[in-house]
């Protein structure tokens, strides 16, 4: 598939690739679960992952940044299968190897491929499929996998430093399914701006308000729950994820989700 | 090394002893197992904990058999007898099922809400 915008003649792929390489500076992160040579069983990364089934215990940043995830608890890893990171909905989470550093950020976007496969999660259908920092408490941001059971089945979350604001899809996205969910964050926006989402594309037209500006932190990223695991944990396969400390532009965001969209295997 | 899938379930008031088991003998990749809370309802308190994923193939040897978590936990110096460990397996649901599978078998639920 090819750019629908003007200019060089280059993939989804490779355009990802361009503008991680031009965005300078610790806030990103590209992973990239079907590239192989990215998986390691292990959290040291000495034995890498040859064949579906196995443990992932690190997954390599490839945005530049070495933003790397892994886990050093044995049953706590996910598993690579059909070119996914399947976490089990029971202990698995990949957490950075080091503090993800956001500081010089108040805008970040986040392009995730996903299928979940349960609504269930924790306290009211809740499960954290991504959070940076302890996004109840710091400025921070976190992708939702469900946000409320199947009527809110995903949803993103901001704290801009004065208290949390999340908003849902909605309905329509009842597990199991697979989509392409954005978190577009803006901590200097005013209070309804600072989190929106989309799915497959779409934004949702729910807000939802918090005050403050602060900028994001250098923090702890956890994929498949919070960093501080609760009962939140994510039950589904991540294909890939996209973090930047910027606000993309309407092409550039077109771009990301058409090659995440590529990563799932839909057609958005 | 290779790893194999075991689904761990032990009971609540035998988990520190397991997390401090799993540890020694299984060092790093042991470390911070069982902090998923169970129970009949689904709400606390927590009457087991659950470990599941792929673990190194020695560690799931030492889970197959008391006799043999003794041995090991001898040459590993841990102070610990062969009672200790066959009470512990003995309690314990150790299986390579599936983890919703086996909280279905035995009538468990993940406890929904923060303690």
């Amino acid at each position: 598939m090819r750019s629908r915008s003007r200019g060089p003649d280059m993939s989804p792929a490779e355009r990802v690739a361009a503008m991680m390489a031009s965005f300078v500076g610790p806030a990103k992160q590209w992973l990239v679960p079907s590239d192989m040579s990215s998986l390691f069983q292990d959290s040291a990364g000495a034995t890498p992952v040859t064949a579906s089934g196995q443990p992932v215990g690190r997954i390599l940043d490839r945005s530049g940044a070495g933003n790397h995830m892994a886990q050093v608890t044995a049953p706590s890893r996910p598993v690579w299968q059909s070119n996914a990171l399947q976490f089990d909905g029971i202990d698995d989470i990949l957490l950075s190897v080091a503090n993800v550093d956001m500081r010089g950020a108040s805008q970040v976007t986040v392009v995730m491929g996903l299928r979940k496969l349960s609504d269930v999660g924790g306290s009211s259908g809740v499960s954290f499929v991504l959070e940076h920092s302890e996004y109840v408490t710091n400025p921070g941001f976190v992708l939702f996998a469900p946000l409320g059971g199947a009527a809110d089945g995903f949803g993103a979350g901001v704290n801009s430093g004065s208290g949390n604001a999340a908003v849902s899809v909605g309905a329509g996205y009842a597990a199991p399914v697979s989509a392409v969910l954005t978190g577009l964050f803006d901590t200097s926006a005013v209070a309804l701006e600072k989190v929106r989402v989309r799915t497959n594309g779409l934004l949702s037209p729910n807000r939802d308000s918090a005050g403050g500006t602060s900028a994001f932190q250098n923090a702890t990223l956890g994929l498949g729950n919070r960093p501080t695991p609760a009962v939140y944990w994510f039950n589904g396969a991540i294909y890939g994820l996209i973090i930047i400390g910027r606000t993309l532009s309407p092409d550039e965001l077109w771009v990301c989700e058409q090659y995440m969209a590529q990563q799932v295997g839909i057609a958005i | 090394m290779s790893y194999v899938h075991r689904c761990l379930i032990v009971p609540a008031a035998l988990t520190p002893q397991a997390r401090l088991f799993t540890e020694q003998l299984a060092g790093p990749p042991g470390a911070g197992m069982f902090i998923t809370p169970l129970s009949p309802t689904g709400t606390a308190p927590a009457t087991h904990y659950i470990s599941s994923g792929f673990i190194e193939d020695t560690f799931a040897a030492v889970l197959a058999d008391p006799q043999t978590m003794f041995s090991v936990c001898q040459q590993a110096g841990v102070n610990v007898t062969l009672t200790a460990c066959q009470v512990l397996l003995g309690s314990s649901d150790v299986s390579n099922d599936q983890p919703f599978d086996v909280l279905a078998r035995l009538g468990l639920k993940l406890v929904a809400e923060d303690a």
